[in-house]
């Protein structure tokens, strides 16, 4: 445990010492809001609507682009070497992963919940009547984010590649979700197609969390991101072979 | 003109390691271009709105092509309106008197009542209706300014990497050398125009002629080329100069109304749309779906203005780093 955490300790430090990463998740998640809620608040009567959207649909932006985080974290030119010496030591394969997995996870999260803590009282934007729901139905959709990438790490073994492929695939289910503008409404075949990406769903669930104090998609979504967290750690485990670092 | 073809060879040859992601950009446009053609043709629904019949007997409005109504006993959630899956919802009191509850403002308000009253009514002023033209080209110009600086990898990296001093000590032109890597930019924009072709030839409709297209499409990459050639040549490392570029390049894009037109009555903001070049293009754009160019040329001359500006002094730098230093 305590080789664990002297590992853990290690990347979470590495993370919050890169200063794109950290840009990332604050100043640029925030301007993208300020920016896209400012354009189209023409849509709406009250503008705190269009940053309402934004707000909830950036920030799943946000924790599905954790997966870049972790793949960062973890195989990043200057990290592969030392993961190597890990390797070496008697701590074993599984602290390397999954310590990255928990670092990114705590980085993306802490910096997520700092962002609305900061925009929710200055835009007026709700998330809820009780907040707290909210964020817990962050974590485990973080949680699979982060260990997407390093199940992706896992399998290719590379970060460019890793990157690459999933934000593009990332981009791409987003645009289908609406998050950069709603295609509920540009005709019924959009919005089938819309219903199709799992982005959708994600957003309906905190949409519903946040605007109708509803909680009938607390739990599936809950329940499914906590399973698919725990799928890609075994994925991980089978796919992570230490000959690859030699 | 030996400078020219070596080069102009050269960067296919290193095109090659990189066309993967030249592909995936390419295929990306491709469909936006798609995308916005389709776009186009569904635009006519104004509002899609759900009617809550209450008490059961208030006859609910029909859809027709401006309106799409949705009956239901009892309302969606508030969610629903923010996340913009229906515009408004729609009740009917006993005398027939609607109540409509939405979060946009009265403009949408008093347009959707003279439709409940009457499905037909004439609503082309109210809003103004983009044609596919300049939709197409509004939503391609992003895709069209980054692909072109993407194209000039090939300058970046003899730019970084040393080689462009030996190229000008070289008994080569400098001018044919630069002039090799713009053509070979105007000639990565040639799939959109295929498609575009493709899509005539098919009989859709794109809104303007081929030739309209041509020299649109041209003064889009002139743009792109300067503003890549600017960029490298003022910052030395090619990845910082590739992401400063992109970031401007979507946001400009953006604020010029490529996607969107926006309309905020504030004063800095305003004054800032006025300079992007993008945005006399969408205008001149605009002009040519109403057939008033010929009185907007100068719109279009600015963006080539402008363009030219960066183009020259981008030129004159260069020269002065290398032909006269070395």
């Amino acid at each position: 445990m305590r080789r664990f955490f002297s590992i853990f300790k290690m990347d979470l430090t590495n993370l919050f010492k890169n200063p794109v990463l950290v840009g990332y998740n604050t100043v640029f998640a925030a301007l993208i809001i300020l920016i896209m809620g400012f354009l189209t608040s023409g849509n709406y009567a009250d503008s705190r609507n269009a940053y309402q959207y934004y707000t909830v649909t950036m920030l799943v932006y946000g924790i599905l682009n954790g997966a870049m985080t972790a793949s960062n974290c973890f195989m990043e030119r200057d990290i592969k070497r030392p993961n190597l010496r890990i390797i070496y030591s008697p701590a074993g394969g599984f602290p390397i992963y999954f310590s990255k997995i928990l670092a990114s996870f705590v980085f993306d999260y802490v910096l997520h919940i700092l962002l609305l803590a900061v925009f929710c009282p200055l835009l007026h934007v709700t998330l809820g009547s009780n907040p707290l729901y909210f964020i817990a139905l962050m974590a485990p959709v973080e949680f699979a984010a982060v260990a997407l990438g390093t199940f992706f790490c896992c399998v290719f073994h590379c970060e460019e590649t890793t990157s690459m492929l999933l934000s593009l695939t990332v981009s791409l289910l987003c645009i289908l979700g609406g998050t950069f503008f709603s295609l509920d409404g540009l005709g019924p075949a959009l919005a089938f197609i819309s219903k199709l990406s799992p982005v959708k769903w994600l957003n309906d669930a905190f949409f519903a969390v946040a605007c109708d104090n509803s909680l009938a998609l607390f739990w599936p979504v809950f329940l499914g991101a906590a399973l698919i967290s725990a799928l890609l750690i075994l994925g991980c485990r089978l796919f992570f072979r230490t000959e690859d670092y030699l | 003109m030996r400078t020219f073809l070596a080069v102009f060879k050269n960067n296919w040859l290193r095109t090659v390691p990189r066309i993967v992601s030249l592909a995936v950009f390419t295929v990306f446009t491709l469909i936006t271009v798609l995308f916005s053609v389709y776009v186009t043709g569904t635009q006519q629904v104004k509002a899609h709105i759900v009617f809550i019949q209450e008490n059961g007997w208030a006859a609910a409005p029909e859809s027709s092509q401006a309106l799409d109504v949705t009956v239901m006993s009892e309302k969606p959630p508030r969610s629903s309106l923010v996340e913009q899956k229906y515009d408004a919802y729609v009740t009917a009191d006993g005398a027939g008197n609607y109540q409509i509850d939405t979060l946009r403002g009265d403009d949408f308000k008093s347009m959707l009542l003279l439709l409940l009253e009457d499905p037909s009514a004439d609503i082309s002023g109210i809003q103004s209706e983009r044609g596919v033209g300049v939709n197409i080209i509004g939503f391609m110009m992003m895709f069209l300014l980054m692909i072109a600086f993407f194209n000039m990898f090939a300058f970046a990296d003899d730019k970084e990497q040393g080689q462009l001093k030996r190229i000008a000590a070289a008994p080569a032109s400098f001018g044919w050398y630069l002039a090799a890597h713009c053509v070979y930019c105007l000639f990565m924009l040639l799939p959109e125009y295929l498609l575009l072709i493709i899509l005539k030839l098919c009989r859709w409709d794109i809104g303007f002629s081929l030739l309209q297209y041509a020299y649109l499409m041209a003064v889009l990459a002139f743009l792109g080329i300067s503003f890549a050639l600017f960029l490298n040549t003022l910052i030395k490392k090619p990845d910082n100069a590739n992401m400063l570029g992109n970031s401007v390049t979507v946001l400009s894009s953006i604020l010029a109304g490529s996607f969107y037109s926006f309309s905020k009555n504030n004063a800095v903001l305003d004054g800032i749309i006025k300079v992007i070049p993008q945005k006399e293009l969408m205008r001149f754009a605009a002009s040519l779906q109403n057939g008033s160019a010929s009185k907007h040329w100068g719109s279009i001359a600015y963006v080539v203005l402008f363009s030219l500006a960066m183009f020259v002094f981008s030129c004159a730098v260069l020269r002065r780093m290398y032909v006269k230093k070395v």
